[in-house]
């Protein structure tokens, strides 16, 4: 029921927003409420300028919008169309994110200002696909494909840097760590399934897969500890790798810079088994391999080849091995038959 | 466009008409690319939902349904996809969607024709601050009542909650609004903006 006319003679510009007819006859006008608030005007012309305030502020309460442009629009929709319209082709779907570095680093951007402060950043990639990560303290963290990171999006000043890494990482950690006592703030601590990596500053490769966890030191100094274990923490010198499995952890030297070439873009084998760089191609690239003999799995290979390009690297492996590598992209099965 | 041919683009769209597709695309495209903006700050993300979206439901016209709101029906669904793609991006190992573990984005703003600057920047900061603290599931209600004009059943159907659910999680919301707005300038902003979603 409306208001008597004259209970709004002495209302002021508070009470008028306050007011329910008001308020509704400003977000929904219509003929009946129009002709009320002129009569009211008519009547208390000391009434125009508050009702006029009052309209605007009501009005003006908005929700921040954020504006499809007709160009973004327009090319949506034909990815739509090429995705609906021609069935026989197989039309590669708009993978925006993917579509250059530039592109990625701003999504990257965007993924870190998309969590809440006490929430994770997580970031990961697809399958081949690699990302560089600058992490808040400024350390750089290469993320291979098939791979996960996680942190906080705002690091304490004074707390220790954490990361959790799943997949492969190469990470090089900002040394703050300057004289006599280690901070906290100076620590940077790795975290996988089984291991947990401590550093100061250092670069190193984290491999965390299949239930085995690597740590290959590049250079500075590292330290080793088991989730949950009390032990002393095994140290790392550079040059060496430590692997986790099966509840074990063992220490061997070995040549780390190509172990971690993978970050380069290039892959580097020395006398490796054929079957762990299959292993590799399903946890990086998503295939899945099958060979039509298996004494195809025990030969070796040495070398070096460039990852930039999946049907070149097929290519030259072929090659060195004397193989052919047919790819199925509708069943992600890698065949491998001998020559 | 009068809003009862909709259910006839509807129809044609499920039939395969290209033309009535287009125009469900240009009519939700860009409400659609705002809803989403306030999960994500990654565009792309939005744009590639966006994209799947219309790409499924052309998929799937033939099987479709005729929702009684589509906007309602393509605003859930849609809804669905940012959950799931940011779940894949995340990858985080225990994610609920009935949670309040997403996060929804809102700010608001008030055009200069009606306080002066200092004040009106003010008051905004301090409006914005005390949204910033509602839970997302509270931002996404009043987002969805205030800006999209949905009733409570509309809300519950696209957040998908019960009824009572979204009477419960915007009564919340706007009690602690009221609370934390009662100081001078905030007053008048603190009734309007109650009032306002209330009605």
């Amino acid at each position: 029921m409306k208001k008597q006319i004259s209970a709004y003679e002495t209302y002021t510009l508070a009470e008028l927003i306050n007011d329910q007819d008001f308020l509704v006859w400003v977000l929904h006008p219509d003929e009946q409420s129009d002709s009320h608030w002129r009569r009211i005007e008519n009547t208390y012309p000391q009434l125009t300028e508050p009702i006029r305030q009052g309209k605007a502020i009501v009005q003006s309460m908005k929700f921040e919008k954020e504006d499809l442009s007709l160009k973004d629009q327009n090319e949506i929709w034909n990815a739509i169309q090429s995705e609906t319209t021609s069935r026989k082709t197989p039309v590669r779907k708009l993978w925006y994110r993917y579509a250059a570095a530039a592109v990625l680093a701003g999504v990257l951007l965007g993924i870190g200002i998309l969590y809440q402060v006490n929430q994770p950043i997580a970031i990961n990639t697809p399958y081949g696909k690699l990302k560089t990560i600058t992490l808040p303290d400024g350390s750089l963290v290469t993320l291979n494909a098939n791979s996960t990171i996680k942190y906080d999006r705002n690091w304490d000043k004074n707390g220790i840097r954490e990361v959790w890494i799943e997949g492969e990482a190469f990470l090089k950690v900002k040394h703050l760590n300057t004289s006599g006592k280690v901070l906290d703030r100076e620590r940077f601590v790795v975290h996988t399934g089984n291991v947990n990596v401590e550093v100061l500053g250092t670069s190193f490769n984290v491999n965390d897969r299949r239930g085995r966890t690597e740590v290959a030191l590049l250079e500075g100094k590292i330290s080793l500890g088991l989730n949950g274990a009390v032990g002393k923490p095994l140290v790392l010198s550079p040059g060496d790798i430590a692997a986790f499995e099966h509840g074990k952890l063992m220490v061997k030297p070995i040549n780390v810079a190509e172990y971690a070439s993978w970050k380069d873009g290039r892959l580097n084998f020395n006398n490796v088994p054929v079957a762990k760089i299959f292993d590799y191609f399903e946890d990086v690239y998503g295939y899945k391999v099958v060979v039509d003999d298996q004494e195809i799995l025990k030969k070796r290979v040495s070398g070096s080849m460039s990852t930039q390009n999946e049907q070149v690297l097929f290519k030259t492996l072929g090659m060195a091995l004397n193989l052919n590598f047919n790819l199925n992209q509708d069943t992600k099965q890698l065949m491998i038959t001998s020559k | 466009m009068p809003e009862s041919t909709e259910p006839q683009y509807w129809q044609s769209f499920k039939a395969g008409n290209a033309d009535s597709f287009e125009y469900l695309y240009k009519t939700y495209a860009a409400g659609l690319y705002n809803y989403g903006s306030k999960f994500s700050k990654d565009k792309d993300l939005i744009k590639e939902c966006i994209q799947d979206l219309f790409v499924g439901i052309w998929t799937r016209r033939a099987t479709l349904g005729n929702p009684d709101h589509l906007k309602n029906y393509l605003y859930k669904s849609f809804r669905h996809l940012v959950f799931r793609k940011t779940l894949q991006l995340q990858n985080f190992e225990v994610y609920e969607e009935e949670t309040d573990t997403y996060s929804f984005h809102v700010s608001l703003n008030m055009e200069e024709a009606i306080i002066d600057g200092e004040q009106r920047d003010k008051v905004t900061e301090q409006l914005n601050m005390v949204m910033a603290k509602l839970t997302p599931r509270q931002k996404e209600a009043i987002f969805l009542r205030f800006y999209e004009q949905l009733s409570y059943e509309e809300i519950a159907e696209v957040m998908d909650i019960s009824v009572k659910a979204s009477y419960k999680i915007m009564a919340r919301a706007l009690g602690f609004l009221k609370e934390n707005l009662s100081k001078d300038d905030l007053m008048l902003l603190s009734l309007l903006l109650h009032l306002r979603l209330l009605n």
